[in-house]
Protein backbone atom coordinates (compact mmCIF):
# COMPACT_ATOMS: atom_id res chain seq x y z
CA UNK A 1 0.00 0.00 0.00
CA UNK A 2 1.03 3.56 -0.38
CA UNK A 3 0.84 6.37 2.14
CA UNK A 4 1.14 10.03 1.35
CA UNK A 5 1.89 12.95 3.68
CA UNK A 6 1.57 16.22 1.82
CA UNK A 7 2.34 18.80 2.94
CA UNK A 8 4.78 17.99 5.73
CA UNK A 9 4.03 20.67 8.30
CA UNK A 10 6.48 22.60 10.48
CA UNK A 11 9.13 22.86 7.79
CA UNK A 12 10.05 25.82 5.65
CA UNK A 13 8.22 25.45 2.35
CA UNK A 14 6.27 22.71 0.66
CA UNK A 15 7.32 19.09 0.64
CA UNK A 16 5.35 15.92 0.09
CA UNK A 17 6.36 12.40 1.07
CA UNK A 18 4.98 9.27 -0.59
CA UNK A 19 5.76 5.96 1.11
CA UNK A 20 5.30 2.46 -0.23
CA UNK A 21 4.60 0.02 2.60
CA UNK A 22 4.65 -3.77 2.76
CA UNK A 23 1.76 -5.50 4.62
CA UNK A 24 3.58 -5.30 7.98
CA UNK A 25 4.15 -1.56 7.73
CA UNK A 26 7.80 -1.57 6.68
CA UNK A 27 8.63 1.27 4.27
CA UNK A 28 9.90 -0.26 1.04
CA UNK A 29 10.24 2.90 -1.02
CA UNK A 30 10.03 6.61 -0.36
CA UNK A 31 9.60 9.55 -2.68
CA UNK A 32 10.44 13.03 -1.59
CA UNK A 33 8.46 15.41 -3.78
CA UNK A 34 9.56 19.00 -4.13
CA UNK A 35 6.38 20.61 -5.39
CA UNK A 36 7.69 24.05 -6.25
CA UNK A 37 9.70 25.45 -9.12
CA UNK A 38 12.47 27.86 -8.21
CA UNK A 39 13.59 29.59 -11.35
CA UNK A 40 16.04 32.08 -9.84
CA UNK A 41 18.55 30.93 -12.40
CA UNK A 42 16.29 32.21 -15.17
CA UNK A 43 15.41 35.46 -13.41
CA UNK A 44 19.09 36.34 -13.07
CA UNK A 45 20.13 35.96 -16.68
CA UNK A 46 21.32 39.18 -18.35
CA UNK A 47 21.16 41.17 -15.14
CA UNK A 48 23.90 43.18 -13.42
CA UNK A 49 26.04 40.67 -11.47
CA UNK A 50 25.68 42.76 -8.30
CA UNK A 51 21.91 42.10 -8.40
CA UNK A 52 22.54 38.42 -7.75
CA UNK A 53 23.33 38.99 -4.07
CA UNK A 54 20.05 40.75 -3.42
CA UNK A 55 17.80 38.59 -5.57
CA UNK A 56 19.10 35.22 -4.40
CA UNK A 57 18.63 36.23 -0.75
CA UNK A 58 14.93 35.89 -1.45
CA UNK A 59 15.37 32.17 -2.05
CA UNK A 60 15.19 31.63 1.68
CA UNK A 61 14.45 34.03 4.50
CA UNK A 62 15.41 31.80 7.38
CA UNK B 1 26.68 34.74 1.44
CA UNK B 2 27.23 32.16 -1.29
CA UNK B 3 26.15 34.68 -3.88
CA UNK B 4 28.48 37.44 -2.68
CA UNK B 5 31.31 34.93 -2.50
CA UNK B 6 30.67 33.88 -6.10
CA UNK B 7 30.98 37.58 -7.03
CA UNK B 8 34.13 37.99 -4.91
CA UNK B 9 35.58 35.11 -6.86
CA UNK B 10 34.49 36.41 -10.26
CA UNK B 11 35.59 40.00 -9.48
CA UNK B 12 39.10 38.89 -8.52
CA UNK B 13 39.09 38.92 -4.71
CA UNK B 14 41.87 36.53 -3.70
CA UNK B 15 41.86 36.41 0.06
CA UNK B 16 41.51 38.12 3.41
CA UNK B 17 43.72 40.89 4.75
CA UNK B 18 45.31 44.20 3.88
CA UNK B 19 46.03 45.25 0.33
CA UNK B 20 44.16 45.32 -2.92
CA UNK B 21 42.35 42.22 -4.04
CA UNK B 22 41.55 41.17 -0.47
CA UNK B 23 38.54 41.49 1.81
CA UNK B 24 39.76 43.55 4.79
CA UNK B 25 40.01 41.58 8.05
CA UNK B 26 37.14 43.46 9.62
CA UNK B 27 34.93 43.01 6.57
CA UNK B 28 35.46 39.29 6.79
CA UNK B 29 34.83 39.23 10.55
CA UNK B 30 31.58 41.14 10.12
CA UNK B 31 30.52 38.71 7.41
CA UNK B 32 31.26 35.82 9.78
CA UNK B 33 29.22 37.48 12.51
CA UNK B 34 26.27 37.95 10.13
CA UNK B 35 26.45 34.31 9.08
CA UNK B 36 26.96 33.17 12.69
CA UNK B 37 23.95 35.14 13.96
CA UNK B 38 21.85 33.61 11.23
CA UNK B 39 23.00 30.10 12.16
CA UNK B 40 22.25 30.66 15.86
CA UNK B 41 18.79 32.03 15.06
CA UNK B 42 17.99 29.18 12.71
CA UNK B 43 19.09 26.36 15.03
CA UNK B 44 17.04 27.73 17.95
CA UNK B 45 14.09 28.12 15.58
CA UNK B 46 14.38 24.57 14.35
CA UNK B 47 14.58 22.80 17.68
CA UNK B 48 11.87 24.71 19.51
CA UNK B 49 9.46 25.86 16.85
CA UNK B 50 9.70 23.18 14.21
CA UNK B 51 10.81 19.97 15.93
CA UNK B 52 10.08 20.02 19.68
CA UNK B 53 6.37 19.32 19.34
CA UNK B 54 7.25 15.94 17.82
CA UNK B 55 8.57 14.96 21.25
CA UNK B 56 6.12 16.51 23.71
CA UNK B 57 2.75 15.03 24.59
CA UNK B 58 0.89 18.33 24.59
CA UNK B 59 -2.24 16.77 26.07
CA UNK B 60 -0.26 16.18 29.27
CA UNK B 61 0.85 19.80 29.43
CA UNK B 62 -0.46 23.31 29.89
CA UNK B 63 -1.34 23.24 26.19
CA UNK B 64 -4.07 20.63 26.72
CA UNK B 65 -7.11 21.77 24.79
CA UNK B 66 -5.29 24.77 23.34
CA UNK B 67 -5.59 24.66 19.55
CA UNK B 68 -3.63 23.88 17.49
CA UNK B 69 -1.13 22.34 19.92
CA UNK B 70 -3.16 20.35 22.43
CA UNK B 71 -5.78 18.93 20.15
CA UNK B 72 -5.68 15.32 21.34
CA UNK B 73 -4.18 14.18 18.05
CA UNK B 74 -0.73 13.05 17.06
CA UNK B 75 0.35 12.30 20.61
CA UNK B 76 1.96 8.89 21.03
CA UNK B 77 3.29 6.96 23.99
CA UNK B 78 6.94 7.66 23.18
CA UNK B 79 6.78 11.37 23.97
CA UNK B 80 7.70 13.44 27.00
CA UNK B 81 4.60 12.89 29.13
CA UNK B 82 5.80 14.27 32.47
CA UNK B 83 3.76 17.45 32.83
CA UNK B 84 6.63 19.15 34.66
CA UNK B 85 9.19 18.45 31.92
CA UNK B 86 6.72 19.16 29.13
CA UNK B 87 5.76 22.50 30.66
CA UNK B 88 9.39 23.55 31.02
CA UNK B 89 9.97 22.73 27.33
CA UNK B 90 6.87 24.65 26.34
CA UNK B 91 7.96 27.63 28.44
CA UNK B 92 11.30 27.56 26.64
CA UNK B 93 9.45 27.35 23.32
CA UNK B 94 8.10 30.82 24.12
CA UNK B 95 11.42 32.10 25.50
CA UNK B 96 13.12 30.93 22.29
CA UNK B 97 11.04 33.39 20.26
CA UNK B 98 12.71 36.24 22.09
CA UNK B 99 16.17 34.76 21.63
CA UNK B 100 15.58 34.43 17.89
CA UNK B 101 14.73 38.13 17.86
CA UNK B 102 18.01 38.91 19.60
CA UNK B 103 19.96 36.85 17.07
CA UNK B 104 18.35 38.66 14.16
CA UNK B 105 18.90 41.97 15.91
CA UNK B 106 22.59 41.13 16.17
CA UNK B 107 22.82 40.46 12.46
CA UNK B 108 20.79 43.58 11.66
CA UNK B 109 23.22 45.80 13.60
CA UNK B 110 25.74 44.81 10.93
CA UNK B 111 23.68 44.24 7.81
CA UNK B 112 20.89 46.78 8.27
CA UNK B 113 18.03 44.31 7.94
CA UNK B 114 17.87 40.58 8.45
CA UNK B 115 17.10 38.34 6.66
CA UNK B 116 17.51 39.63 3.09
CA UNK B 117 20.37 41.86 4.13
CA UNK B 118 21.45 44.82 1.99
CA UNK B 119 24.99 45.11 3.43
CA UNK B 120 26.71 42.28 1.57
CA UNK B 121 28.73 43.49 -1.40
CA UNK B 122 31.61 41.97 -3.34
CA UNK B 123 34.79 42.88 -1.48
CA UNK B 124 33.28 43.06 2.00
CA UNK B 125 30.34 44.69 3.76
CA UNK B 126 28.94 48.23 3.76
CA UNK B 127 28.95 48.50 7.58
CA UNK B 128 32.04 49.74 9.39
CA UNK B 129 33.21 48.49 12.74
CA UNK B 130 32.78 51.00 15.56
CA UNK B 131 33.06 50.67 19.34
CA UNK B 132 29.28 51.18 19.58
CA UNK B 133 28.66 48.34 17.13
CA UNK B 134 30.95 45.84 18.86
CA UNK B 135 29.45 46.75 22.26
CA UNK B 136 25.94 46.05 20.93
CA UNK B 137 27.03 42.74 19.42
CA UNK B 138 28.79 41.65 22.61
CA UNK B 139 25.75 42.57 24.67
CA UNK B 140 23.36 40.48 22.58
CA UNK B 141 25.71 37.50 22.17
CA UNK B 142 27.05 37.47 25.71
CA UNK B 143 30.75 37.57 26.56
CA UNK B 144 32.87 36.87 29.63
CA UNK B 145 31.07 36.65 32.95
CA UNK B 146 27.78 37.77 31.36
CA UNK B 147 27.44 34.18 30.14
CA UNK B 148 25.80 32.50 33.13
CA UNK B 149 22.68 30.60 34.12
CA UNK B 150 21.00 33.76 35.41
CA UNK B 151 21.21 35.49 32.02
CA UNK B 152 19.31 33.02 29.85
CA UNK B 153 16.77 35.67 28.89
CA UNK B 154 19.45 38.32 28.44
CA UNK B 155 22.02 37.00 25.98
CA UNK B 156 22.30 34.25 23.39
CA UNK B 157 25.23 32.28 24.75
CA UNK B 158 23.58 31.97 28.17
CA UNK B 159 20.40 30.71 26.52
CA UNK B 160 22.31 28.23 24.34
CA UNK B 161 24.42 26.83 27.19
CA UNK B 162 21.85 26.78 29.98
CA UNK B 163 18.56 26.22 28.12
CA UNK B 164 18.95 24.96 24.54
CA UNK B 165 21.68 22.36 25.08
CA UNK B 166 20.05 20.99 28.29
CA UNK B 167 16.66 20.76 26.54
CA UNK B 168 18.14 18.77 23.66
CA UNK B 169 19.76 16.49 26.23
CA UNK B 170 16.40 16.07 27.99
CA UNK B 171 14.82 14.96 24.74
CA UNK B 172 17.84 12.85 23.82
CA UNK B 173 17.86 11.19 27.23
CA UNK B 174 14.13 10.51 27.11
CA UNK B 175 14.38 8.89 23.70
CA UNK B 176 17.82 7.32 23.77
CA UNK B 177 16.43 3.79 23.72
CA UNK B 178 14.12 4.20 20.77
CA UNK B 179 15.83 6.86 18.73
CA UNK B 180 19.52 6.92 19.50
CA UNK B 181 20.97 3.61 20.56
CA UNK B 182 18.49 1.07 19.21
CA UNK B 183 19.53 -2.43 18.23
CA UNK B 184 21.95 -1.41 15.53
CA UNK B 185 24.83 1.01 15.58
CA UNK B 186 22.78 3.64 13.74
CA UNK B 187 20.21 5.96 15.15
CA UNK B 188 16.69 5.88 13.68
CA UNK B 189 16.58 7.48 10.26
CA UNK B 190 20.31 7.28 9.55
CA UNK B 191 19.89 7.20 5.79
CA UNK B 192 22.80 7.39 3.38
CA UNK B 193 25.56 7.89 5.99
CA UNK B 194 27.60 9.87 3.47
CA UNK B 195 28.18 13.43 4.62
CA UNK B 196 29.27 16.49 2.70
CA UNK B 197 30.38 19.86 4.04
CA UNK B 198 31.81 22.76 2.02
CA UNK B 199 32.99 24.51 5.19
CA UNK B 200 32.71 28.17 6.11
CA UNK B 201 33.74 30.97 8.50
CA UNK B 202 37.11 31.80 6.95
CA UNK B 203 39.28 33.36 9.65
CA UNK B 204 42.18 35.80 9.34
CA UNK B 205 44.54 33.14 7.98
CA UNK B 206 41.99 32.01 5.40
CA UNK B 207 41.47 28.70 7.23
CA UNK B 208 37.81 27.89 7.73
CA UNK B 209 36.56 27.52 11.30
CA UNK B 210 34.17 24.84 10.02
CA UNK B 211 36.17 22.59 7.71
CA UNK B 212 34.74 21.06 4.57
CA UNK B 213 35.04 17.42 3.62
CA UNK B 214 33.39 14.34 2.17
CA UNK B 215 32.88 11.75 4.90
CA UNK B 216 31.89 8.23 3.96
CA UNK B 217 30.57 6.92 7.28
CA UNK B 218 28.85 3.80 6.00
CA UNK B 219 31.17 1.52 8.03
CA UNK B 220 30.10 0.69 11.61
CA UNK B 221 33.26 2.03 13.25
CA UNK B 222 34.68 5.55 13.08
CA UNK B 223 38.15 4.10 12.44
CA UNK B 224 36.90 2.75 9.12
CA UNK B 225 35.22 5.94 7.91
CA UNK B 226 36.95 7.79 5.08
CA UNK B 227 37.31 11.56 5.10
CA UNK B 228 38.46 13.31 1.92
CA UNK B 229 38.93 17.02 1.24
CA UNK B 230 35.94 18.64 -0.45
CA UNK B 231 36.36 19.51 -4.14
CA UNK B 232 33.54 21.43 -5.78
CA UNK B 233 34.40 20.10 -9.24
CA UNK B 234 33.09 16.70 -8.06
CA UNK B 235 29.49 17.95 -7.89
CA UNK B 236 26.96 17.18 -10.60
CA UNK B 237 23.19 17.23 -10.80
CA UNK B 238 20.99 14.46 -12.12
CA UNK B 239 17.48 15.20 -13.45
CA UNK B 240 16.04 11.88 -14.62
CA UNK B 241 13.33 11.99 -11.91
CA UNK B 242 13.04 15.80 -11.86
CA UNK B 243 10.83 18.14 -13.89
CA UNK B 244 13.75 19.44 -15.93
CA UNK B 245 14.75 18.70 -19.49
CA UNK B 246 17.07 15.72 -19.92
CA UNK B 247 19.63 18.08 -21.50
CA UNK B 248 20.36 19.21 -17.91
CA UNK B 249 21.50 15.69 -16.93
CA UNK B 250 24.80 15.16 -15.15
CA UNK B 251 26.16 18.70 -15.50
CA UNK B 252 28.51 20.47 -13.11
CA UNK B 253 26.72 23.58 -11.78
CA UNK B 254 29.18 25.96 -13.50
CA UNK B 255 27.94 24.56 -16.81
CA UNK B 256 24.53 23.82 -15.38
CA UNK B 257 21.24 24.47 -17.00
CA UNK B 258 17.74 24.80 -15.57
CA UNK B 259 15.17 24.11 -18.27
CA UNK B 260 11.79 23.31 -16.68
CA UNK B 261 9.84 20.43 -18.20
CA UNK B 262 6.57 20.36 -16.24
CA UNK B 263 5.00 17.80 -18.54
CA UNK B 264 8.01 15.49 -18.67
CA UNK B 265 6.04 12.45 -17.48
CA UNK B 266 7.56 9.03 -16.95
CA UNK B 267 8.78 8.48 -13.39
CA UNK B 268 9.33 12.18 -12.77
CA UNK B 269 8.18 13.28 -9.34
CA UNK B 270 10.08 16.30 -8.02
CA UNK B 271 10.99 19.89 -8.86
CA UNK B 272 14.27 19.37 -7.06
CA UNK B 273 17.27 18.20 -9.01
CA UNK B 274 19.40 15.41 -7.55
CA UNK B 275 22.90 16.66 -6.72
CA UNK B 276 25.48 13.95 -6.30
CA UNK B 277 29.18 13.89 -5.39
CA UNK B 278 31.73 12.07 -7.62
CA UNK B 279 29.21 9.44 -8.72
CA UNK B 280 25.43 9.04 -8.85
CA UNK B 281 25.63 6.53 -6.00
CA UNK B 282 26.80 9.25 -3.61
CA UNK B 283 23.66 10.92 -2.36
CA UNK B 284 25.06 13.05 0.47
CA UNK B 285 23.51 14.43 3.63
CA UNK B 286 24.42 18.07 4.29
CA UNK B 287 23.74 20.20 7.35
CA UNK B 288 24.76 20.38 11.00
CA UNK B 289 25.24 16.62 11.40
CA UNK B 290 27.42 16.49 8.29
CA UNK B 291 29.48 19.47 9.48
CA UNK B 292 29.89 18.15 13.01
CA UNK B 293 30.83 14.62 11.94
CA UNK B 294 33.28 15.92 9.29
CA UNK B 295 34.89 18.21 11.86
CA UNK B 296 34.88 15.66 14.70
CA UNK B 297 36.61 13.08 12.50
CA UNK B 298 39.00 15.79 11.27
CA UNK B 299 39.82 16.66 14.90
CA UNK B 300 40.25 13.03 15.94
CA UNK B 301 42.71 12.53 13.07
CA UNK B 302 44.79 15.54 14.06
CA UNK B 303 43.46 18.00 11.50
CA UNK B 304 41.67 20.43 13.79
CA UNK B 305 41.86 22.28 17.09
CA UNK B 306 39.62 19.73 18.89
CA UNK B 307 36.72 22.19 19.47
CA UNK B 308 34.37 19.81 17.71
CA UNK B 309 35.57 16.49 19.14
CA UNK B 310 35.54 17.97 22.65
CA UNK B 311 32.00 19.34 22.26
CA UNK B 312 30.64 16.11 20.79
CA UNK B 313 32.26 14.01 23.50
CA UNK B 314 30.88 16.29 26.22
CA UNK B 315 27.39 15.95 24.77
CA UNK B 316 27.55 12.14 24.60
CA UNK B 317 28.99 11.90 28.12
CA UNK B 318 26.22 14.06 29.52
CA UNK B 319 23.55 11.63 28.30
CA UNK B 320 25.39 8.59 29.60
CA UNK B 321 27.17 7.60 26.39
CA UNK B 322 30.83 7.79 25.32
CA UNK B 323 32.97 8.71 22.33
CA UNK B 324 32.40 5.13 21.14
CA UNK B 325 28.81 6.18 20.46
CA UNK B 326 29.73 8.73 17.78
CA UNK B 327 28.32 6.33 15.13
CA UNK B 328 24.96 6.46 16.96
CA UNK B 329 24.76 10.12 16.06
CA UNK B 330 24.01 9.09 12.47
CA UNK B 331 20.26 9.62 12.72
CA UNK B 332 17.38 11.70 14.00
CA UNK B 333 18.67 12.60 17.46
CA UNK B 334 22.18 13.05 16.16
CA UNK B 335 20.86 15.78 13.87
CA UNK B 336 19.30 17.62 16.80
CA UNK B 337 22.42 17.06 18.91
CA UNK B 338 24.69 18.28 16.13
CA UNK B 339 22.59 21.40 15.68
CA UNK B 340 22.86 22.26 19.40
CA UNK B 341 26.57 21.41 19.58
CA UNK B 342 27.28 23.53 16.51
CA UNK B 343 25.19 26.42 17.82
CA UNK B 344 27.23 26.45 21.03
CA UNK B 345 30.66 26.08 19.40
CA UNK B 346 29.95 28.75 16.76
CA UNK B 347 28.49 31.19 19.31
CA UNK B 348 31.65 30.80 21.41
CA UNK B 349 33.80 31.53 18.38
CA UNK B 350 31.67 34.57 17.51
CA UNK B 351 32.71 36.08 20.83
CA UNK B 352 36.35 35.86 19.75
CA UNK B 353 35.54 37.48 16.38
CA UNK B 354 33.98 40.40 18.26
CA UNK B 355 37.14 40.62 20.37
CA UNK B 356 39.24 40.61 17.19
CA UNK B 357 37.18 43.55 15.88
CA UNK B 358 37.80 45.56 19.03
CA UNK B 359 41.50 44.73 19.02
CA UNK B 360 42.06 46.35 15.65
CA UNK B 361 41.53 49.90 14.55
CA UNK B 362 37.85 50.48 15.09
CA UNK B 363 37.59 52.44 11.89
CA UNK B 364 39.47 49.87 9.83
CA UNK B 365 38.25 49.19 6.33
CA UNK B 366 35.54 46.63 5.78
CA UNK B 367 35.33 46.88 1.99
CA UNK B 368 37.60 46.74 -1.03
CA UNK B 369 36.16 48.11 -4.24
CA UNK B 370 36.29 45.82 -7.26
CA UNK B 371 34.97 46.55 -10.75
CA UNK B 372 32.62 44.19 -12.53
CA UNK B 373 34.76 42.23 -14.99
CA UNK B 374 33.78 42.20 -18.66
CA UNK B 375 33.94 38.40 -18.60
CA UNK B 376 34.54 36.06 -15.74
CA UNK B 377 33.33 33.17 -13.67
CA UNK B 378 33.07 32.56 -9.97
CA UNK B 379 32.05 30.02 -7.40
CA UNK B 380 30.71 30.92 -3.97
CA UNK B 381 30.58 28.23 -1.32
CA UNK B 382 29.30 28.45 2.20
CA UNK B 383 27.30 26.63 4.84
CA UNK B 384 23.74 27.83 5.34
CA UNK B 385 22.24 26.72 8.68
CA UNK B 386 20.63 23.82 6.81
CA UNK B 387 23.77 22.74 4.98
CA UNK B 388 26.21 23.18 2.17
CA UNK B 389 25.28 25.96 -0.24
CA UNK B 390 26.93 26.81 -3.55
CA UNK B 391 26.36 29.44 -6.23
CA UNK B 392 28.09 29.43 -9.61
CA UNK B 393 28.16 32.51 -11.85
CA UNK B 394 29.37 33.22 -15.37
CA UNK B 395 29.66 36.86 -16.46
CA UNK B 396 29.70 38.00 -20.09
CA UNK B 397 29.57 41.65 -21.22
CA UNK B 398 29.38 42.70 -17.54
CA UNK B 399 26.08 40.82 -17.26
CA UNK B 400 25.10 37.46 -15.84
CA UNK B 401 25.33 34.87 -18.59
CA UNK B 402 24.64 31.87 -16.39
CA UNK B 403 23.82 31.40 -12.73
CA UNK B 404 23.20 28.16 -10.87
CA UNK B 405 22.43 27.55 -7.20
CA UNK B 406 22.65 24.22 -5.43
CA UNK B 407 20.92 24.73 -2.09
CA UNK B 408 21.16 22.50 1.01
CA UNK B 409 17.71 20.97 0.81
CA UNK B 410 18.33 20.04 -2.81
CA UNK B 411 20.96 17.67 -1.44
CA UNK B 412 18.88 16.33 1.46
CA UNK B 413 15.46 16.14 -0.18
CA UNK B 414 16.72 15.16 -3.61
CA UNK B 415 14.83 12.61 -5.67
CA UNK B 416 16.50 9.59 -7.25
CA UNK B 417 19.47 10.15 -9.50
CA UNK B 418 19.95 8.64 -12.97
CA UNK B 419 21.03 5.27 -11.52
CA UNK B 420 18.02 5.07 -9.19
CA UNK B 421 19.92 5.97 -5.98
CA UNK B 422 17.44 7.52 -3.56
CA UNK B 423 18.08 10.89 -1.95
CA UNK B 424 19.18 11.15 1.72
CA UNK B 425 15.70 11.75 3.22
CA UNK B 426 14.26 8.96 1.09
CA UNK B 427 17.01 6.60 2.27
CA UNK B 428 16.34 7.62 5.88
CA UNK B 429 12.70 6.57 5.49
CA UNK B 430 13.19 3.29 3.63
CA UNK B 431 13.20 0.36 6.04
CA UNK B 432 11.45 2.01 9.00
CA UNK B 433 8.37 0.34 10.42
CA UNK B 434 5.32 2.58 10.62
CA UNK B 435 3.08 -0.26 11.76
CA UNK B 436 -0.03 -1.60 10.16
CA UNK B 437 -3.70 -1.39 10.96
CA UNK B 438 -5.56 1.37 12.72
CA UNK B 439 -2.55 3.11 14.23
CA UNK B 440 -0.39 3.18 11.14
CA UNK B 441 -1.59 6.63 10.13
CA UNK B 442 -0.63 8.21 13.44
CA UNK B 443 2.59 6.24 13.68
CA UNK B 444 3.55 7.24 10.16
CA UNK B 445 2.79 10.90 10.78
CA UNK B 446 4.84 11.02 13.97
CA UNK B 447 7.74 8.82 12.88
CA UNK B 448 8.01 10.16 9.35
CA UNK B 449 7.59 13.70 10.69
CA UNK B 450 10.44 13.21 13.13
CA UNK B 451 12.76 11.84 10.47
CA UNK B 452 11.95 14.41 7.78
CA UNK B 453 12.02 17.36 10.18
CA UNK B 454 15.35 16.30 11.67
CA UNK B 455 16.89 17.33 8.32
CA UNK B 456 15.35 20.80 8.73
CA UNK B 457 14.21 20.94 5.11
CA UNK B 458 13.66 24.34 3.55
CA UNK B 459 12.07 24.56 0.17
CA UNK B 460 10.56 27.97 0.47
CA UNK B 461 11.76 29.11 -2.88
CA UNK B 462 9.87 31.56 -5.00
CA UNK B 463 7.73 30.55 -7.87
CA UNK B 464 4.80 28.31 -7.03
CA UNK B 465 3.49 26.09 -9.76
CA UNK B 466 0.80 24.36 -7.74
CA UNK B 467 -2.40 26.29 -7.35
CA UNK B 468 -3.68 25.99 -3.79
CA UNK B 469 -7.24 25.06 -4.65
CA UNK B 470 -6.97 22.82 -7.69
CA UNK B 471 -3.79 20.95 -6.81
CA UNK B 472 -2.70 21.01 -10.40
CA UNK B 473 0.15 22.44 -12.30
CA UNK B 474 -0.69 25.87 -13.63
CA UNK B 475 0.40 26.81 -17.09
CA UNK B 476 3.33 29.09 -17.46
CA UNK B 477 5.45 30.19 -20.34
CA UNK B 478 9.09 31.00 -20.17
CA UNK B 479 9.96 34.37 -21.60
CA UNK B 480 12.25 34.14 -24.56
CA UNK B 481 15.61 35.23 -23.29
CA UNK B 482 17.41 38.07 -25.03
CA UNK B 483 20.45 36.92 -26.97
CA UNK B 484 23.66 37.20 -25.03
Amino acid sequence: MSYKIDPISRIEGHLGIVLELDPTGIVTDAKCEGTMFRGFELILQNRNPRDAVFLTQRICGV
Amino acid sequence: MASVRSLDNAFGINGIGAGSGNIPYNGNRLRNLIEGSDLVMSHILHFYHLAALDYINTDQSILKGVAPWGNGKDNTSDMVTSAGVANVLIGNYVAALNMRRKAHEMAAYIDGKHPCQPALIPGGVTQVSTPALTASLANLLGTGSAVNSGNTAINLRSFIKYVYLPDVKTVAGAFASSLLTGSTADGLGAGCKKYLAYGTFPEDSGTKFISGGFLNATAPLVANWTLDPFEQLNIHESVKYSFYDDSCEGLHPSAGSTVPAPTKGGDTYSWLKAPRYISNTNACEVGPLARVLVNVVNDLRGGGAMDWATAATAFLTSIGLTTANIPNLRGVLGRHAARAIECDVVADQMASWITDLTNTSATGDTYTHMDIPRTGAGVGLTEAPRGALGHWITINGKKIANYQCVVPTTWNASPKSLDGTNGPIEQALIGINVGSGANSGLSARVKVGRIVRSFDPCIACAVHIVSPDKKEVVKFELPSLPSK
